[in-house]
């Protein structure tokens, strides 16, 4: 029967869920935390495939607000537009950063700068879309940001940890289409600590509402979950439609997540302190930690958010109190994850939506500019002590090698050992690769 | 369907009827289902049971589940749909005419010509008054065309002359917030417009001709150049607003090339100075003639109450996403305009329908295509409706602490509720991510209203049936369900609740609220 094509991607949903609902219910006679939604889970991977995963983990470091490049990467000591920062050698001859990231001077081995990073979209959301998702909005394609693409390529065993997590995203996922867009909620992240404000704030970071309340005991929690899925069994078995799996899917994963072995996985209180002190105490120095604690359990993709880039006023002080932030956290995570000899297999990828004006301002800021910006990658897959491309003298342009979005992305594609030309089905009926077919990836590093 | 067979059936329905207004349109909407049902070979589901209605239609048409006493009352009235003067109708009828339907389209309406309020702050100082200018105009049945040109052509006077404020007190009727909230941008405001009454995705277009459909960036910047004469005097959304009259021409992109303002279907427009272009806009764009807008106003009401619209999704009509049934949506366009785009009598035809009145329990997966209309679809609540539905279910008044917003404070317990749970307008089935399940099996709201020490609904239910465990989970299921539990279920929750100490009854009563609150019954509309 004729179908329109946004009906197409909803029947295929339909029919998975069939599957997966009628399996569901059959493994949950006398279900309990875990027990029955186990069975659940193992039905739904194996209705899905061959396993594969990456070959590498990737943790993203996302500065939101679009970090100064002449303040950390791509200094311009002498010039005018260079601001009072003071460049510092690295362990590699020939390339220096700012002063106030001392830290990673000495990983430079392991880091590729990217200067030539050159872009269109000024605008915040339209600059985020374009450089989390690889393509630019285009009415009604929703398409997914890197995290859930990833999460998509992994097909692993059921863990009780999920694919993509995403640490103090605060303001970053709005009310509107989720970030796994087409993809769906399944390949959505799990948020962490996104309604803690401040850098420095007091409490620990967690994720919200894993915890059981309190005078709730873990028995009580099983026995509610159990009459719940007894409940609706009615209900459910005559409804039909991707909502009744994602309500399934949604539950049973919520569970898995409260099992004491994942919900450990979150909880930095078993790392002893000195190692929190080595990430440092913000908010963003313990998201590494936990970020590290997830990459040694197999997560595939973490993000770590950092904001306040967005430095239109007072640039040079805030950019050199994020700097100390920064560079204590990302030196502490590199060390960290060799010691634990996770480097070669982790990338790091530091990024924001765009650089900021050469210019300075009269408030002694700078603005939106995306058109020569730096952008980091670093660890496995990455020849590091390498810089690719440059900006001019004047940091105005990019004097050689551009690098776009879609080059950018294909680039992480390959170090993490996926393929960025394959394809997933879109909510218009169209395939859409992983990053655009034009990209033109970075060969010197990866 | 021959179209003489249809006009007769038109004709009779009209003629001689004793029932409502719309009662015609409603039999030529289950007319045109039934035909397509039957081309597939499609068995429709039952009517839904009187509970299911009650609780759909007081979702759809006021924005929350019934209480307890409406459900009761609805279910206890002996007319059936036998008699003339069902009590289905007169519900939908009583239901239409409440103050909260007004309220409940203001805040729909709201939330697709001001969707900037959920994401930007700023925006969300125009909430108030833009929901108080849409609720009045709806309470007093304006026709939608007049709504929407009073929308666009806001007189805003010229650049030597007193601006326009854009905001002075919060709580009164404000439409210019529609222009305010694009900040005066005519491609924003174009692109909105486009979207939601003509039901075309147009933004594409904005930087280059639209990679699958017909429209060109010439037509898109022809659109936006009506509203090229607004200038803000100022920086921001608050900015006051001038026009310049005589500015109907637009620079495309920020770039040296200009186009005209012109209208889609290529009627020559005559522009005079000293009137604002909005004007020829807001006249062409609601004309009865106009094909786009009676159908994208048509398709979007028809997608709210029925799931999915006639054209899917509700605003990409093309030629390559064709109605799956066009004879309707002509038939239902064609009324509209007719009937001066009286959205009560478009309300009530399909509330009356057969198709709507159907349960979303079906018996097989081919009434499972939701485009046949077999069955009712599974819809999902939006922020507003969830948290309306969850303050009568939990008993607790959650205040509008309306000084908040003044001091910038806009974290009241209902935008924390939408934050958490409200669903995208642009969602047609309901879903659940892994943080809402966690929020709603261990959150701070769900708990505080289950554990009996803190509850008010627990420790009113003990009360006030003491003695009898039955008639407490009765009260619970009615409550929050709005139904009565099944024998199946009275025995499920029975022994449950049978094994408890008496201390730990009331903390097992708590646990089957939590069930309640927790299921997807709940969180549907359905």
């Amino acid at each position: 029967m004729a179908m329109s094509q946004g009906n197409r991607a909803a029947s295929t949903w339909l029919a998975n869920s069939e599957l997966t609902r009628r399996s569901w219910l059959a493994a949950t006679s006398g279900s309990l935390l875990g027990g029955g939604l186990a069975g659940w889970l193992n039905r739904l991977a194996a209705a899905a495939g061959p396993q594969t995963r990456p070959s590498r983990s990737c943790v993203l470091l996302w500065m939101n607000g679009g970090p100064s490049q002449t303040d950390t990467f791509d200094l311009k000591p002498g010039h005018a537009h260079g601001g009072p920062f003071k460049s510092i050698a690295t362990r590699t001859p020939g390339i220096s950063i700012s002063e106030h990231l001392p830290g990673l001077a000495q990983w430079s081995d392991r880091l590729a700068v990217i200067r030539s990073m050159s872009t269109r979209e000024g605008d915040h959301t339209r600059a985020r879309d374009n450089l989390r998702t690889g393509y630019l909005p285009q009415g009604p394609i929703e398409f997914p940001v890197l995290g859930s693409l990833v999460s998509k390529e992994c097909n692993r065993p059921p863990s009780d940890l999920p694919n993509y997590v995403s640490i103090l995203s605060q303001g970053l996922f709005g009310a509107g289409t989720g970030p796994a867009g087409f993809l769906g909620p399944d390949y959505a992240p799990l948020l962490v600590g996104h309604e803690s404000d401040g850098m420095d704030g007091g409490g620990q970071l967690s994720v919200e509402n894993l915890s059981l309340p309190e005078g709730v005991s873990s028995p009580q929690a099983r026995a509610r979950l159990a009459l719940l899925h007894r409940a609706e069994e009615g209900f459910l078995n005559r409804r039909r439609g991707s909502a009744v799996s994602e309500h399934l899917n949604a539950y049973a994963k919520a569970s898995r997540l409260m099992s004491p072995a994942a919900a450990r996985a979150f909880d930095l209180a078993d790392e002893p302190a000195k190692v929190q002190d080595q990430y440092g105490r913000s908010q963003f120095g313990q998201g590494c930690l936990m970020a590290r604690r997830l990459i040694e359990k197999n997560v595939p993709f973490v993000e770590v958010s950092l904001g306040g880039w967005d430095t239109h006023d007072d640039n040079f002080s805030r950019v050199q109190s994020l700097s100390g932030v920064l560079d204590k956290a990302w030196s502490a995570l590199l060390q960290d994850l060799k010691d634990r000899g996770r480097l070669e297999t982790t990338l790091i990828v530091w990024m924001g939506e765009f650089g900021r004006t050469p210019v300075i301002n009269p408030r002694q800021g700078r603005d939106h500019y995306p058109k020569a910006w730096s952008v980091v990658l670093g660890g496995g897959g990455i020849r590091g002590g390498q810089v690719v491309g440059r900006t001019s003298a004047d940091a105005m342009t990019v004097g050689d090698r551009p690098v776009s979005a879609p080059d950018l992305l294909a680039t992480i594609c390959l170090a993490m050992g996926l393929d960025p030309r394959k394809q997933n089905m879109s909510n218009v009926g169209r395939p859409i690769r992983l990053v655009d077919p034009t990209a033109k990836p970075i060969r010197e590093i990866v | 369907m021959p179209s003489w067979f249809l006009a007769i059936s038109l004709l009779a329905a009209g003629a001689g009827t004793s029932d409502s207004p719309s009662a015609g349109l409603a039999r030529t909407i289950d007319h045109q289902i039934a035909a397509r049902l039957a081309e597939e070979h499609v068995e429709p589901a039952a009517r839904a049971d009187d509970a299911e209605l009650l609780r759909r239609l007081s979702l759809d048409l006021i924005g929350r589940i019934p209480t307890t006493k409406e459900v009761q009352s609805f279910l206890a009235d002996p007319s059936t749909d036998k008699t003339s003067s069902n009590k289905t109708t007169r519900l939908i009828d009583r239901l239409l005419a409440d103050p909260q339907h007004s309220r409940h389209f203001a805040r729909v309406w709201r939330a697709l010509l001001l969707p900037e309020a959920a994401t930007d702050p700023r925006i969300a100082y125009f909430q108030p008054g833009f929901e108080a200018w849409l609720a009045e105009r709806r309470r007093a049945n304006v026709g939608f065309d007049t709504i929407v040109r009073e929308l666009l052509t806001v007189p805003i006077n010229g650049p030597d002359q007193i601006p326009k404020y854009v905001l002075r007190d919060m709580h009164a009727a404000n439409p210019v917030a529609f222009l305010a909230s694009k900040q005066a941008d005519p491609a924003k405001i174009a692109t909105s417009c486009v979207r939601i009454f003509l039901g075309v995705r147009m933004e594409c277009a904005q930087c280059h001709d639209h990679p699958f459909d017909r429209w060109t960036q010439k037509q898109f910047w022809s659109q936006a150049a009506f509203f090229a004469g607004l200038e803000r005097k100022g920086r921001g959304p608050f900015a006051p607003l001038v026009e310049a009259a005589d500015r109907h021409t637009i620079h495309v992109n920020e770039t040296e090339k200009t186009v005209p303002a012109a209208l889609l279907d290529g009627t020559s427009l005559r522009f005079d100075a000293h009137k604002s272009p909005r004007l020829s806009f807001g006249k062409w764009l609601t004309a009865r003639r106009n094909p786009y807008f009676a159908r994208a106003i048509v398709n979007r009401v028809w997608g709210q109450l029925m799931g999915v619209g006639l054209v899917s999704p509700v605003d990409d009509f093309r030629e390559s996403n064709p109605p799956t049934h066009p004879e309707l949506l002509q038939a239902l366009a064609d009324d509209f305009a007719a009937s001066g785009f009286d959205l009560t009598r478009l309300y009530r035809a399909i509330c009356l329908s057969a198709a709507y009145q159907r349960t979303s329990a079906t018996d097989s997966s081919q009434q499972a295509h939701p485009e046949l209309f077999a069955a009712m679809a599974i819809k999902p609540l939006s922020g507003d409706q969830l948290f309306d539905s969850l303050s009568l279910a939990i008993g607790r008044e959650w205040s509008e602490q309306a000084g908040q917003m003044e001091t910038g404070e806009l974290d009241t317990m209902r935008q924390k509720v939408i934050k958490a749970f409200g669903a995208d307008e642009e969602t047609e089935h309901p879903k659940t991510s892994v943080s809402q399940a966690l929020n709603l099996m261990n959150g701070t709201l769900i708990s505080e209203a289950v554990d009996p020490q803190t509850s008010p609904r627990i420790k009113q239910t003990i009360a006030a049936d003491r003695d009898s465990p039955e008639r407490q989970l009765d009260a619970l299921y009615l409550t929050t369900l709005s139904r009565h539990p099944s024998d199946a279920e009275k025995r499920m929750m029975r022994d449950h609740l049978a094994g408890a100490a008496p201390a730990e009854r009331s903390r097992q009563l708590g646990d089957v609220f939590w069930v309640l609150l927790n299921s997807a019954e709940f969180r549907w509309n359905h």
